[in-house]
């Protein structure tokens, strides 16, 4: 069962006179552990296709599947529900809650998921060892460096053991150093999970990890 | 989301502080104006029910002790065939009428009280006070009972003389539960007040005493088929038509009130709660793109503002048992009778004005875009 999966999705921003269309007909499959990048020029559509394939956009036309749930086809509580299981989210600023501290901020996730608080507060405690951030748990967001910060967010888009994980220029924000740290944790460890990946990004850092590359511009895929 | 709402305003505990604060201090407002208005009603039941005055008749048009000092007066050539109706055990008059006191011995010689003044047979006829915090009631025609707010206002004590109309009397006892707000009772025998408001063979009222097993009802319409042009009310309809009166004056500025202190509270939430939203947008997009449910978020807010107002009403309840208790010792011209049930009332109303300026947030919250996750 591919992890993530959308076929031919059309998709517009705005409406009536105003609508364009920024994804026309797009199909893309991961398979599991995959760590796919998405490259593109500003505005060819990355965001959207990402948001499209999270569920947070509903497409005009077109299937999506996240580990063989068809979205959009059911109430969209039960959406809700399995996207929040079967996805991660890494975004370009870690938009990590300012008034929880780091493992409150990657609990949260797991009770989104609603995964068994053991099973998470497990899974948050390895994690942040493992992103070098197992001292960092009871601090507060604003008390970290941007790369800590970063990592902590990739921590939180693991401890559900989603099937997909979605990032949005996750090194855009960082210097030399953090971003390539940022860039070996996201890769490894979910490498070692088996999760797949999908990063739109610019950063040639994140190369070195990628199966595969697409390209897309002006809302198609080129390659 | 509830626990990331008390985080989010843990941050802001000023803003929090000020609108709980806020919400109490509005509580506080409406729950003093119902127990003042209920301390009145008390008062007004505490005298008029008394033991034994089972049946007042009134002249025409004096349904109340208000209007009965200004209306019209019942001879007391009527008062021996009043004793006469079946089931009437005694037929006492009383005189009523607002006079002027004050206390030229006192502090404040300048100070001018108007009493609700009663003068009724000494030294045990009806019509006296219905209970003392000192002294005893009038013997004498020169002696007075006095309501203890009032003795308070004038500084004046038991055994101190004051003066009635221009009448010197002096305090035999400081009554309790005679504080209607804006006057007080004051009592004296018949034959003084008769000398100071010139109404010497009249009566304001005469309250009938009924014999043991007679029904007050069967008396009092006995009365008025006896007596065409005089009304009689049972002691619990007299009650009700001073109640009446009272309330006519005081419920449409109650509920005035009430209605603004709510509006304000609600206000004051929806303030609070709406600038979380908007300066937590932000966190709250990315609650949303991780796949919290915009349901469970507005039910979050909903449950918040709930236990804001809750907390701010609570706080509010306690304050007016504290103040009660103040003005009881300190400031007895303001009487509050607190009923617990009025209270419970009071708070679920500020709780579910506080539910309502909910409202307006958990409309800007669900027009979040999660994309906005994306953008920042």
């Amino acid at each position: 069962m591919k992890p993530l999966v959308m076929e031919n999705i059309i998709k517009t921003r705005g409406s009536g006179r105003h609508a364009v269309e920024v994804l026309h007909g797009i199909s893309l499959e991961l398979d599991a552990g995959e760590f796919v990048i998405l490259k593109g020029p500003s505005g060819s559509g990355k965001t959207t296709l990402l948001a499209v394939g999270g569920g947070i956009l509903t497409p005009e036309s077109g299937i999506v599947h996240i580990g063989g749930y068809r979205l959009h086809e059911g109430s969209r509580a039960a959406d809700r529900k399995h996207r929040g299981a079967a996805i991660g989210f890494v975004f370009q600023r870690s938009n990590l809650l300012p008034h929880l501290t780091v493992r409150e901020n990657v609990l949260l996730m797991g009770r989104i998921a609603g995964r068994a608080a053991r099973e998470t507060l497990r899974d948050a405690d390895d994690l942040l060892e493992r992103l070098g951030l197992g001292n960092l748990g009871r601090r507060y967001p604003r008390e970290l460096s941007g790369g800590e910060e970063q990592r902590a967010a990739v921590a939180r888009a693991l401890v559900h053991r989603p099937a997909v994980i979605l990032a949005d220029e996750p090194t855009g924000n960082l210097d030399g150093r953090s971003g390539q740290a940022v860039a070996e944790s996201l890769a490894g460890l979910a490498r070692q999970r088996g999760t797949a990946v999908i990063v739109a990004t610019h950063d040639p850092r994140l190369e070195p990890f990628a199966s595969r590359t697409v390209r897309i511009e002006d809302g198609r895929i080129l390659s | 989301m509830l626990v990331l709402l008390l985080k989010s305003l843990r941050g802001r505990l000023l803003r929090t502080v000020l609108a709980i604060a806020g919400i109490a201090a509005c509580t506080l407002l409406v729950i003093v104006i119902s127990s003042v208005l209920r301390g009145v009603s008390t008062s007004m039941a505490g005298y008029i029910g008394q033991e034994g005055f089972d049946v007042w008749v009134t002249p025409p048009g004096a349904d109340n002790l208000i209007r009965g000092s200004f209306v019209s007066f019942i001879p007391l050539a009527y008062i021996d065939s009043l004793r006469a109706v079946p089931g009437v055990v005694a037929a006492n008059p009383v005189l009523e009428a607002f006079l002027p006191v004050s206390f030229p011995g006192g502090i404040d010689p300048g100070l001018r009280l108007t009493s609700i003044t009663v003068g009724y047979l000494l030294p045990h006829g009806l019509g006296g006070p219905p209970a003392f915090s000192e002294g005893r009631a009038p013997r004498r025609r020169d002696e007075v009972a006095i309501d203890r707010a009032a003795a308070r206002r004038l500084a004046a004590r038991v055994g101190d003389t004051i003066d009635v109309s221009g009448y010197p009397e002096v305090i035999a006892g400081i009554t309790t539960g005679t504080n209607l707000l804006v006057t007080q009772f004051l009592f004296v025998g018949y034959d003084a007040m008769a000398r100071g408001s010139n109404s010497g063979g009249l009566a304001s009222f005469v309250i009938l005493r009924t014999s043991p097993g007679e029904g007050r009802d069967s008396v009092a319409a006995a009365v008025e088929r006896k007596f065409p042009h005089l009304h009689a009310y049972t002691r619990e309809r007299f009650l009700a038509t001073n109640e009446r009166e009272v309330s006519s004056g005081y419920v449409p500025v109650l509920v005035l009130i009430a209605v603004l202190g709510a509006g304000a509270a609600m206000l004051l939430v929806g303030l609070l709660i709406l600038s979380v939203i908007d300066e937590r947008r932000g966190d709250i997009a990315v609650l949303l793109a991780l796949g919290t449910g915009a349901p469970t978020l507005s039910r979050g807010t909903l449950a918040h503002t709930a236990a804001l107002s809750a907390g701010g009403a609570c706080i509010g309840i306690a304050l007016a048992y504290a103040l009660a208790l103040a003005l009881d010792a300190w400031l007895p011209a303001v009487p509050m009778v607190i009923r617990p049930a009025e209270v419970a009332a009071i708070a679920a109303l500020f709780t579910a004005t506080g539910m309502a300026a909910a409202i307006a947030p958990v409309i800007r919250l669900a027009a979040i875009d999660p994309l906005e996750a994306f953008r920042s």
